[in-house]
């Protein structure tokens, strides 16, 4: 019997909502008539902590908030938030008081088919469990969601590769005119033709190897020394197969034929050039660029290739390596030119790179975040005037590159970041044994670094300096923590608004202040903690596991964590980067699915896991 | 057995009731369709819930209104034995409606034509409740007292579909909202929201009951 239209409308309700609309439609429809309706006044509790859910409620309209023993706000939810499913999932008591905010109507399913759609539907029943490493399923499908969007290199054409007219000689014609030809016309091969028709090829490996190396005459027609019926291809011959046959012939060279007659060339070096979009080849580029401006052309290029990456389904972990990597090469080329320009320097130093191109995690947002460390030979009254032109000289370069500077001015023109070791020791152990609010904020920025130019035996001296530093540290370490623990996590999403644990609401989600680097500073505390000497926060993360001091689920569950509101970060930058917009951390959180916000929850969840487990470590109350 | 006026609220059995009709008159029009849903105590049991299209010859112009197509009213069941259905269900139970005096006097018509006698339930009407709830705060103003307005105040969802059942578990849905707003200065029972017969009714019917 179909049903009636007002049931109809329940079961659609309830088919918007997680985790209802994973039930198969036939089974929807039997749901309905099993319910029964509710209504709660504002203030009013609709579940007391410690009571015995004997169905599970879910929200119809109006709100409810839920509040843990303390009274601290755990979640806020309107229409479709389910409450009680996990108590009575687990047959355990009420773990949260469930208060209607707003007047609410609930649906209330009973027990018996509640157990009956977990019995039955793995995927239901999943949702009420709390199971550790449920952002892995969640990360993998973050990727999968993109890739196969775009096939941009797999989907050119050959035609799209031809730029110019096929140049061609007739096959009567001399060799030599035949290489005047390609040399006034500056190509590396010239299709022979006979009337309309292709009839052979010429290239420069056939003048060398036919013509020069066994003496022929050169006034010989092109006839005898051609390969004659090349392989060819078509226009509309997908540019992977054309790349294919090159590579299968060990040729460079494919003439276009379209109704027998020759209408362009492809070259390998066409078929690179759709490579273009490959970070490698953009590394060797910037490598290789004469000037400021060329590697700024160039690395005008790298939001393309992360476009790319992110397409093809690369994870943000790798994402930001490649991101990192191609910076790591704009400032060394960009160092290189300015000690090209200003001679040798008259001590030695080393360029650190500093924050999240340091952890090899940087966005499509970056600022610059460097300093110097200077030799301790160096001589103020001699050599400062070097150190300050190459750091101004730089940091110039990299502004026209595209990298504005530091806003903190955590950068080598600000002379407190271009000091000798010896006084950079100094620095660190004043940090370390007097964690002012300032120095902690210094030292997070500074304790991520990494030698990018010059001599790594300084940047080596400095970090091993520092590492024990830190380690011999306990209060440092635990203001670290205060610090860590102290960042307001966000609960969730209500009626399209971010909501934290003061129960404000936020129209936006910042997700690098918000999350990302949250789960930064947690692992780097761990990892200072433990003596760790990487940078990057899943590495941090292993070794803390490998030295004990975190478990190894949550250090798994922080590493999805951070995958998944990075990877997240990311599509919204290439997002914004496609509209033309500069790209932020700024998340509209209208713009996210319901996959997205409820797995923004439980990552938000894991580091308010990870923040409690450090608040239980250190004595963070007494110092916030 | 009929509820008292003593029985509490939160144990009281109501059926909200809706009917379709072709017209206002209950002596000319005709009922097209009857829906009703269970309220027991402050639940609303949607197992109970069912919608009967009455068979019907000529309906007129009322279908296009209820958005019933021809071919469902000839699929329809006979008057009498939904009414049948109908009284099962009521059995036990107090009426409810948005503006009850409608439903009791089509239902009155109804019965009597199929030559049973009515001896119809005790009813609250959402409508006179709703009226009770907006005079507190001064003068009503013009439409206030429409079932999807006065659910718009109490912060009941707005649906798009509307039939007979979907029109009882609306009134059933505001009786909810409506007695939670009205038990908060404490408990209720149903003497406190029942429907009070106006003197002229109560003569009607008995003059009916005389002939």
């Amino acid at each position: 019997m179909p049903l009636n239209v007002e049931l109809a409308e329940v079961r659609d309700f309830l088919a918007a909502h997680v985790p209802f609309d994973s039930l198969p439609a036939v089974v929807l429809e039997s749901v309905p008539p099993g319910l029964s309706i509710g209504y709660h006044r504002r203030g009013s509790v609709v579940l007391a902590e410690g009571s015995t859910p004997v169905e599970l409620l879910v929200v119809r309209s109006g709100a409810v908030d839920l509040r843990d023993a303390d009274g601290e706000l755990v979640e806020r939810g309107a229409a479709g938030t389910c409450v009680g499913g996990a108590a009575l999932a687990t047959g355990t008591p009420q773990p949260v008081t469930v208060r209607a905010i707003e007047d609410t109507l609930v649906l209330a399913v009973p027990a018996e088919l509640f157990h009956r759609l977990r019995e039955q539907h793995p995927d239901f029943a999943a949702f009420f469990e709390h199971r550790a490493g449920m952002l892995r399923d969640a990360v993998a499908r973050q990727r999968e969601h993109v890739s196969g969007a775009d096939r941009s290199v797999l989907s050119s054409t050959v035609g799209e590769l031809v730029t110019r007219p096929p140049v061609s000689i007739r096959a009567d014609a001399s060799v030599l005119d035949a290489a005047r030809l390609m040399s006034a016309e500056r190509i590396s091969s010239v299709l022979v033709t006979d009337g309309e028709a292709l009839v052979g090829i010429m290239t420069d490996r056939d003048l060398r190897t036919r013509v020069l190396a066994v003496a022929v005459d050169p006034a010989g027609p092109v006839s005898a020394v051609m390969t004659p019926d090349p392989a060819t291809t078509r226009p509309d011959a997908p540019a992977l197969e054309a790349l294919l046959e090159l590579v299968r012939r060990n040729i460079h060279h494919l003439p276009v034929v379209e109704d027998d007659r020759p209408v362009g060339m492809v070259t390998a070096t066409d078929l690179l050039r759709l490579q273009q979009a490959n970070p490698v080849f953009l590394v060797g580029d910037i490598a290789r660029a004469p000037d400021v401006a060329t590697v700024a052309e160039l690395a005008a290029r790298l939001q393309r290739v992360v476009a790319g990456l992110v397409r093809q389904g690369t994870s943000a972990h790798d994402a930001g390596r490649v991101v990192s990597t191609v910076g790591d090469a704009i400032e060394q080329r960009v160092i290189a030119l300015a000690e090209a320009a200003l001679g040798p320097p008259p001590v030695p130093y080393a360029w650190l790179t500093l924050g999240s191109r340091a952890r090899f995690e940087q966005a499509l947002a970056p600022d610059q975040d460097h300093a110097l460390v200077l030799h301790d030979d160096y001589r103020p009254d001699l050599h400062a005037a070097y150190f300050a032109g190459l750091a101004e000289q730089v940091t110039g370069g990299l502004e026209t590159i595209g990298y504005p500077r530091c806003r903190g001015d955590k950068m080598a023109t600000n002379p407190r970041w271009r000091q000798p070791l010896g006084t950079w020791r100094g620095l660190v152990a004043g940090w370390v044994g007097t964690p002012t609010p300032d120095a902690i904020l210094e030292a997070s920025v500074f304790f991520d670094l990494r030698h990018q130019h010059g001599d790594p035996a300084l940047t080596a001296a400095l970090a091993s300096y520092q590492r024990r530093a830190a380690q011999a540290a306990p209060i440092f370490l635990a203001h670290l923590a205060a610090a860590a623990a102290s960042h307001h996590t966000p609960l969730g999403f209500f009626r399209g608004l971010v909501v934290d644990r003061s129960g404000e609401h936020r129209d936006t989600l910042d997700v690098k202040r918000g999350g990302i680097n949250t789960i930064v500073e947690i692992a780097r505390l761990h990892g200072l903690a433990c003596g760790s000497s990487a940078t990057s926060t899943l590495v941090r993360l292993e070794d803390a596991v490998a030295a004990g001091r975190v478990s190894p689920t949550l250090a798994a569950d922080l590493r999805d964590a951070w995958e998944f509101l990075a990877h997240l970060r990311l599509r919204h930058q290439v997002e914004q980067v496609r509209e033309g917009a500069p790209a932020d951390s700024w998340v509209d959180p209208s713009v996210l699915s319901d996959f997205e916000k409820r797995h923004l929850k439980a990552a938000f969840g894991v580091i308010r896991s990870a923040q409690v487990a450090i608040a239980q470590r250190y004595p963070v109350r007494e110092m916030t | 057995m009929t509820p008292d006026d003593r029985t509490p609220l939160d144990r009281l059995p109501l059926l909200a009731v809706d009917l379709e009709t072709t017209g206002l008159s209950p002596t000319r029009d005709h009922v097209l369709a009857v829906g009703w849903v269970p309220v027991d105590g402050a639940r609303i049991v949607l197992s109970g819930g069912r919608r009967h299209v009455v068979r019907h010859g000529d309906p007129g112009e009322a279908v296009a209104i209820h958005g019933l197509t021809h071919d469902d009213l000839e699929e329809g069941r006979p008057l009498p034995e939904v009414l049948g259905e109908l009284r099962r269900a009521l059995a036990g139970r107090v009426l409810l409606a948005h503006h009850a005096p409608f439903e009791l006097a089509f239902l009155d018509a109804a019965f009597r034509a199929a030559g049973e006698t009515p001896a119809l339930p005790p009813a609250v009407c959402t409508l006179e409740l709703q009226q009770r709830l907006l005079g507190r705060h001064g003068e009503i103003g013009p439409g206030e007292l429409r079932l999807w307005t006065a659910r718009a105040r109490h912060g009941l969802p707005v649906t798009a579909a509307h039939d007979a059942l979907g029109d009882a578990l609306a009134c059933a849905e505001l009786y909810l909202a409506q007695a939670a707003e009205l038990g908060v200065s404490g408990p209720l029972s149903l003497g406190d929201v029942r429907r009070r017969e106006p003197w002229l009714d109560r003569v009607r019917a008995w003059w009916r009951g005389r002939r």
